[in-house]
């Protein structure tokens, strides 16, 4: 854990907070309750991760933080300031400020396909209108220094340049305006690895160096494991677990983060031989056969998301308490900081499967619909 | 294409696998990419210099290498749908032992619907915003197979289920602005596999996935190629997907192959510095905080001229004569690489 | 944009008539072999001769001076017509797919009341009160082309409005007015150029009506549409005659029809309602749809706004432009 986060006064302010949030999406027939009792926090210099299946609203969560979805219950606040109710100018004036950015999915619906790569990473430069032409360049191109993308690319459309290099530019245009908060949605998915932990790599410095805050949506365990301090897992739209990302990846408490965490794509078992042993994990890894609910009926499940445990459909353990909402509840950690985890269960599952360890047999593929 | 047809009808797979061993045989190339040359900025710059490979049918080819690097390009070439400005300037690309650059508008368009599928980055921008996903599959499954209305439906809603939407019912009705990243990219997957086709290219096609759906679609794509003879091109940076889809590797770097072979042969045994500094850096299963290491320097730009080794600049072992001597590509034992000490020097993964 | 509409050898044509057409319109009067006015009243409807290449007509007027006079007025009075949609469909059009609700709302029921005025009443009317003259006339009919222009414009403005960059642009901050300045304006404009260029034949070809029913056009005037008027009604003396005016407009408006369907093939405006991304990347994409929605015969019905046809055609060429490239 960084210094900063374990230093009282940054303990107790901080900087983004999101309270019991709701959202909805879509209207009438198509409207979706897309998050439940969502919080988090993030303190001042603080990295924080945010995992989950694909379409449990983890864009969704981004979104709101930024005003692009309103929620319908809840509030969120940027250091002292509500910010989920600002609207009009008053939100225009607190986006102008530049102090919290976001970073796109999609680098190529979010890039302005008739703008070039020099136009596009000062946009927020010029919407500011305080920078002169001439120091925006020198902005524009050192921002694009830290990214590791070289000069020739300013006067490239984004059609014209690599996956990864839009990804880049994407990154750029946040960072040049030397934002408090930055909120990446999948910022390395198209990123080799060098460029990957260059990137990952300049996150930490400038959260060391400026007390940069930071949220990082991401897939890739194993990047996240390399510089965030904590970790954010989201199922079917709540939060099931919270806490230091080095203990929950060490010692997952709810069964949805163990089965994530044993589903990372493995190895080759020669390929992980040469892999350095694994520092002091006591806790032997767990197989996804082992967590896998093989005969999950999923098909079947409610949209409702106060209907029960969000994960019970798939989950190995669930029992009948498990048809009512877990609420959060905490679990000792060894570096403080707070871990929570949503499961009635959260503290017997393991033992359960070290009884039996009897991983269940997968069931036969069911054949192609060919 | 009548037999083809009859293909699709029955609904174990055993009667998949007898079909195929007629139809498709294994080990036949289903994509050969010749000396492949393209150039963009229209025939200012050339991205891709002399690239070779190919695919077999029931062969899964991973490409991998630096971001920018000419994968996406290549991709793009050998489905005959460079963007405006970038073409072809040499070499060649013959699909099922047919050359492209022969091909008429009719029999592109005849590949492109059924023998070909393809899954690009950003999936969002390649569906057609205002018309529900399921729609567009189903649209597909029509044009290609010619099936009804009602047939269609009801296979987009098993494709839709087969990629691991599991609510794909009202993933049928949503448009693409209603799904996460995660949902466009499988809905793409659903209907590159539509039309049952020989050839799979799949551009960085996990990346929006989380880990569980990813290794369902790992095993999808696997069963494809075992039941039905599909061969893949697939470009990722997560070397692990590669460890576990892919039967080859080729490595690009500044739009060149600087080495191509096994798998295992690859990730264990590097032969390129580039390749031995990417598995490196990588730090592969590895869950813990660490130090992120990053291959020091920039790639050439574009089309850059170079006389020598175009890794030079950034390598350890580079010595004057790599700087300044034109390396060619090495072949042995199925295990090509581009480097002049190749041969002296022994890499391992781990080495630095 | 305008370096792809030309590479269309149909725009090519098209440019080259307007061109010439323009030509005729600055220096028409000038070029007349004769008065255009000077009336012969022994010389009436005579075929073309040396002294007069097209004739004469009933007055014994040279039809080819006439012509030639009467192109500025005609062209002048189109495009008149054209500015007058663009001035109130376009910028409403744009307004309302930014200001919202209430606007588009307002917006959408005086245009759904404008659509309900037929065309030719309207213009007498207008007449009618303005005084007969063609501006008045033009005025009207311009006027009652903007709701072309306001749907047009604003179906154009809704599908980038939400855009991911348009998203992106308004975390930064953005007004409105920037807004529609950097990211909208120059996709919606390829659109407008369309629809503008087909106002202007539909106006060409309806100044000639106008005239034919002696509105708009003070008499001795020459416009293309009145020497077309004056041969019909002497059908039966001339025969021969109303064929050059008829070419000459159906020749104008033709080349605008064309160049329209050059620019929209060009700048992909009929693919920009399959993805919010502009023009640019449009063509690249459009061959990748045909990737993820083939079909040859596909029912456009049942893909809603996808008819995937115009869209195969333009990969075609894209990819036998790649085929010839490494046939080479
Ligand atoms: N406008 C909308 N209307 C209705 N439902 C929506 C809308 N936008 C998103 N959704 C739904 O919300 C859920 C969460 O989407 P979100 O994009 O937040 O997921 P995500 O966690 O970011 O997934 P991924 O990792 O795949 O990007 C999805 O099920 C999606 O279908
Ligand atoms: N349409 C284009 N016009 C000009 N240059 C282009 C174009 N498309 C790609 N390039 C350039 O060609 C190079 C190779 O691009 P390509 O998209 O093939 O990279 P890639 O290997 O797929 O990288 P990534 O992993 O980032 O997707 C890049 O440096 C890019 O800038
Ligand atoms: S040829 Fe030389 S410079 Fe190039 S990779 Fe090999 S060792 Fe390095
Ligand atoms: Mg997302
Ligand atoms: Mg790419």
């Amino acid at each position: 854990m960084t210094a900063t986060v374990e230093s009282g006064r940054s303990v107790d302010l901080p900087l983004l907070s999101v309270e019991s949030v709701d959202v909805h999406l879509g209207r009438g027939r198509r409207a979706a309750h897309i998050l439940s009792q969502v919080d988090l926090t993030v303190r001042p210099g603080e990295i924080l991760g945010v995992i989950g299946e694909t379409g449990s609203g983890k864009t969704t969560l981004a979104r709101t933080v930024m005003g692009l979805a309103d929620p319908s219950q809840g509030e969120i606040r940027l250091q002292d300031k509500v910010i989920s109710s600002l609207r009009g100018s008053a939100r225009r004036d607190l986006r102008r400020g530049g102090s919290v950015q976001f970073v796109f999915q999609d680098p190529l619906r979010s890039l302005d396909p008739d703008l070039t790569v020099e136009q596009l990473v000062a946009e927020g430069l010029v919407t500011q209108g305080q920078a002169s032409s001439h120091e925006i360049a020198t902005r524009v191109r050192e921002a694009l220094g830290w990214v590791g993308l070289d000069e020739s690319l300013l006067s490239k459309h984004p059609a014209q340049i690599s996956g990864g290099q839009r990804q880049r530019v994407s990154i750029a245009r946040a960072l040049v305006l030397r934002p408090q908060l930055l909120i990446c949605d999948e910022p390395v998915s198209a990123l080799d690895s060098s460029n990957r932990n260059n990137i990952l790599r300049l996150l930490d410095e400038l959260r060391t160096s400026r007390g940069l805050s930071v949220i990082i949506i991401s897939h890739d365990l194993s990047s996240l494991a390399g510089i965030a301090d904590r970790v954010l897992v989201l199922y079917r739209g709540r939060v099931v677990e919270d806490g230091p990302i080095s203990e929950v990846f060490a010692r997952p408490r709810h069964p949805y983060t163990a089965l994530l965490i044993a589903s990372a794509p493995a190895l080759s078992d020669q390929l992980a031989d040469q892999r350095p042993e694994p520092s002091s994990e006591q806790h032997r890894p767990l197989h996804v056969r082992q967590l896998r609910l093989v005969d999950a009926d999923t098909a079947t499940v409610s949209n409702d998301l106060e209907a029960g445990c969000v994960f019970r459909a798939r989950c190995r353990f669930a029992t009948d308490v498990c048809g009512t909402v877990p609420a959060a509840q905490d679990v000792p950690t060894a570096h403080g900081g707070g871990w929570r985890v949503s499961c009635h269960h959260h503290s017997t599952w393991r033992a359960e499967l070290e009884d039996a360890d009897r991983p269940r047999v997968p069931a036969r593929p069911e054949p192609l619909p060919h | 294409m009548s037999t083809d047809t009859q293909l699709r009808e029955p609904e174990t797979s055993d009667a998949l696998r007898t079909g195929v061993a007629g139809q498709r045989s294994p080990g036949q190339d289903v994509l050969v990419i010749d000396d492949l040359t393209v150039t963009v900025h229209n025939g200012a710059l050339e991205a891709v210099r002399g690239v070779s490979l190919a695919v077999r049918r029931g062969e899964v080819v991973g490409l991998v290498g630096e971001s920018g690097s000419g994968k996406t390009l290549t991709c793009r070439a050998a489905l005959g749908i460079l963007a405006p400005g970038c073409h072809v300037a040499e070499g060649s690309v013959s699909f099922g032992g047919q050359d492209t650059a022969e091909f008429s508008n009719k029999a592109w368009r005849a590949v492109r619907g059924s023998r070909v599928g393809a899954v690009f980055q950003d999936p969002g921008s390649y569906l057609n915003p205002s018309v529900p996903v399921g729609r567009q599959l189903a649209e597909a499954l029509r044009s290609v197979q010619g099936c009804s209305r009602k047939q269609a439906k009801q296979r987009a809603l098993e494709l839709l289920r087969l990629v691991g939407l599991r609510d794909a019912e009202s993933v049928y009705r949503q448009i693409p602005g209603e799904l996460s990243g995660g949902m466009l990219q499988r809905v793409m997957i659903a209907i590159a596999v539509s039309g049952d086709p020989e050839l799979l290219v799949a551009d960085e096609a996990t990346t929006a996935l989380d880990v569980t759906i990813q290794a369902e679609i790992i095993e999808l794509i696997l069963r494809l190629r075992d039941e039905r003879g599909l061969g893949v091109l697939f470009v990722s940076h997560d070397l692990a997907v590669i460890s576990e889809l892919c039967d080859r590797v080729v490595v690009f770097y500044a739009g060149e192959i600087v080495e191509a072979g096994p798998t295992e042969e690859i990730l264990l045994r590097p032969r390129h510095p580039y390749t031995q500094a990417m598995l490196r850096v990588a730090s592969l299963g590895d869950y813990t905080r660490r130090t992120l290491d990053v291959i020091e320097g920039q790639p050439p730009s574009v089309g850059a001229q170079l006389p020598g080794c175009r890794f030079a600049d950034r390598c350890g072992f580079a010595t004057e004569q790599c700087r300044t001597t034109p390396v060619a590509i090495s072949s042995g034992g199925g295990h090509e690489v581009r480097c002049l000490r190749s041969d002296e020097l022994s890499l391992t993964r781990l080495a630095s | 944009m305008l370096k792809k509409t030309l590479r269309f050898r149909s725009a090519q044509i098209s440019v080259a008539i307007l061109l010439a057409v323009l030509l005729l319109a600055i220096f028409g009067s000038a070029l007349a072999p004769q008065d255009p006015l000077h009336q012969s009243v022994k010389d009436f409807l005579q075929g073309p001769s040396s002294r007069h290449w097209l004739g004469t007509d009933y007055l014994g007027r040279d039809v080819l001076s006439r012509l030639l006079a009467g192109t500025r007025t005609s062209v002048t009075t189109a495009a008149e017509a054209t500015l007058v949609g663009l001035v109130f469909g376009a910028i409403p059009g744009l307004l309302s797919a930014f200001l919202g609700t209430w606007f588009d709302f307002i917006a959408n029921r005086i245009t759904d009341a404008i659509m309900t005025l037929p065309t030719i009443v309207f213009a007498i009317g207008c007449t009618a009160v303005l005084g007969n003259s063609l501006t008045p006339a033009m005025l009207a009919i311009g006027f009652l082309s903007s709701p072309l222009f306001f749907r047009v414009t604003r179906a154009a403005a809704l599908e980038f409005v939400r855009a991911q960059y348009v998203e992106s642009a308004e975390l930064f901050g953005a007004s409105r007015f920037r807004i529609v300045r950097v990211h909208v304006l120059n996709k919606v404009i390829p659109t407008i150029a369309v629809a503008a260029a087909m106002s202007a034949s539909a106006a060409l070809l309806i100044v000639s009506s106008l005239t034919f029913l002696g509105i708009g056009v003070v008499p001795p005037a020459p416009t293309w549409g009145g020497v077309l008027a004056s041969d019909l009604s002497y059908l039966n003396q001339a025969p021969w005659a109303p064929i050059v005016p008829a070419v000459l407009i159906m020749l104008t408006a033709g080349a605008l029809n064309a160049l329209a369907d050059a620019i929209r093939d060009a700048s992909g405006v009929h693919v920009s309602l399959l993805s919010a991304a502009s023009s640019k990347a449009a063509t690249e994409e459009a061959a990748a749809t045909e990737l993820t929605q083939p079909g040859d015969d596909a029912d456009p019905a049942f893909l809603g706004a996808n008819s995937a046809n115009p869209v195969i055609d333009k990969i075609d060429e894209e990819a036998a432009d790649v085929n010839r490239h490494s046939a080479a």
